[in-house]
């Protein structure tokens, strides 16, 4: 049997060696682990049912049960697989495989949309860059300052295509703009929930190896959790103190705009999801958790339990 | 992305949708491949002339237009512009994706011709279908829609009203 090479020409075809047959198992198995990620977390599995958990099971969860079920197949035709072009979920497939990694291959996570930026998390290199980090410490202190004279009614987060709607809004301001800084206003130990989540994991009943699972969902998604449950905290904090009355979601499956949903719970003040563009996708776990929700068409998905406005966005009052 | 849907699978439907193109393209005819993101256009490459841009799909357009495409925002954004949309998507292959709701898709099948393979796609260019009998244009968007900062003011208030 010949060798198979995994470069960058062929990276994006490793899939194409993918034969079973029932996928739908494996979907719904996939969906399972999702559903049951934040089980068992007493009072936070509610707060963070949403979160991680549609960019788990589309962007991390498929690709690694795809990729080690095709190089699974790939193994019985070849004896030796080299990696010489990889992400972080080929490497988790290989290292279980025990397909050899070239130590000079490289990595290829941003081309498949791996990647997930986070505005709220502290180690980004935005402030790992010290002129940078100044500027953002200013710029927060003059946040501070600025919110002690105007009154806050509205915090909102832009998707895109939604400043010009946005600006109308008196009284309101970016979240993005709320400074971010260690807060003590969520009472958990972030250990003891990432402890939960891996022992969820382990006592699924899955097809593919639990290891491999638990080191995706740390790298994807146990890392965040401590920027994740600050975040959320900062959020409520400047809620509380600013007296803010609503905020303004504006994607259903970013976490940026989940710890403001978040936020927004635990302070018990109204919350607002509003789209920045139309989307047969959604996030299936936002049901009763908002309060209200603007659609632009009606064939969009209602989330239970909110009460429903039709928006007519400025985008599309755009012509050609 | 599903277990049936894999990305030799997505790269293979924009295949189809470029052969179905050239099956009823004139000579004259210029065929734009248009990307929202360099990775996008790096994972599907294909031998048609590429743009790259975000939000920048009406600039490319006219009333002469034809653009074929997911069902998503660049979908309303041309019928309402009455530039001939051709959604183009195997949503079959979604059903056990969650993040998808399948009752939503159902509303869309209900108002438009959803291609989900390349032959579907051909047929709905020749016979020009975009629309299923009986709807329109004014069916896509809320024709009641209000700007969001009155919706804002509305619920404020209506909370104001509740508190007090």
């Amino acid at each position: 049997m010949a060798s198979f090479e995994i470069n960058y020409d062929n990276i994006r075809d490793v899939d194409r060696y993918l034969h079973i047959d029932d996928p739908d198992k494996y979907d719904a198995e996939i969906e399972s682990v999702t559903e049951k990620l934040w089980d068992g977390m007493d009072e936070f599995q509610e707060l963070l049912h949403p979160f991680f958990t549609t960019y788990l099971q589309s962007n991390l969860l498929r690709p690694l049960y795809i990729h080690h079920l095709a190089l699974q197949q790939l193994q019985a035709e070849y004896k030796n697989i080299d990696i010489a072009a990889s992400t972080i979920i080929l490497d988790i497939v290989a290292k279980s495989l025990d397909i050899r990694l070239l130590p000079e291959r490289g990595f290829h996570d941003e081309e498949f949309f791996l990647v997930r930026n986070y505005h709220f998390s502290m180690s980004d290199s935005l402030y790992r860059r010290r002129w940078k980090g100044m500027l953002i410490f200013f710029r927060d202190i003059y946040t501070e300052l600025a919110c002690r004279f105007r009154q806050v009614d509205v915090l909102h987060i832009d998707g895109g295509k939604l400043d010009k709607d946005l600006s109308r809004i008196p009284r309101a301001m970016s979240a993005f703009r709320v400074p971010r800084r260690k807060s003590k206003r969520l009472d958990c130990d972030v250990n003891a929930i990432s402890d939960q989540v891996r022992k969820n994991i382990s006592s699924m009943d899955v097809s593919i190896p639990h290891e491999c699972i638990l080191e995706l969902v740390e790298k994807g998604v146990l890392r965040y959790l401590p920027d994740v449950m600050n975040r959320i905290g900062t959020l409520t904090e400047f809620i509380e103190k600013h007296d803010v009355k609503l905020v303004i979601a504006s994607s259903v499956t970013h976490e940026d705009h989940l710890c403001l949903l978040a936020a927004a719970r635990l302070s018990g003040i109204k919350s607002l999801i509003v789209p920045h563009g139309f989307s047969l996708a959604g996030n299936p776990f936002l049901d009763r958790y908002i309060d209200y929700q603007a659609t632009l068409t009606s064939i969009e998905r209602c989330y239970e339990g909110t009460e429903q406005y039709p928006l007519k966005a400025s985008w599309f009052e755009r012509e050609v | 992305m599903t277990l049936r849907d894999r990305f030799v699978d997505a790269r293979q439907h924009v295949q189809d949708a470029l052969d179905a193109v050239s099956r009823i393209k004139k000579s004259e005819d210029r065929v734009v491949v248009k990307y929202r993101s360099k990775n996008q256009q790096l994972n599907f490459m294909c031998d048609a002339e590429a743009l790259v841009g975000y939000g920048t799909l009406l600039d490319l357009c006219s009333e002469h237009t034809i653009v074929i495409g997911f069902p998503g925002s660049a979908m309303l954004e041309c019928l309402l512009n009455d530039i001939r949309f051709f959604p183009f998507w195997d949503y079959r292959l979604h059903q056990q994706n969650r993040y998808f709701c399948m009752d939503a898709v159902q509303r869309l099948i209900d108002t438009v011709h959803v291609a989900r393979s390349g032959g579907e796609l051909y047929d709905n260019l020749v016979h020009q279908r975009v629309y299923k009998p009986g709807r329109s244009k004014t069916q896509l968007l809320h024709q009641n829609g209000i700007q969001l900062h009155r919706i804002v003011d509305e619920i404020l208030t209506l909370n104001n009203k509740i508190n007090t």
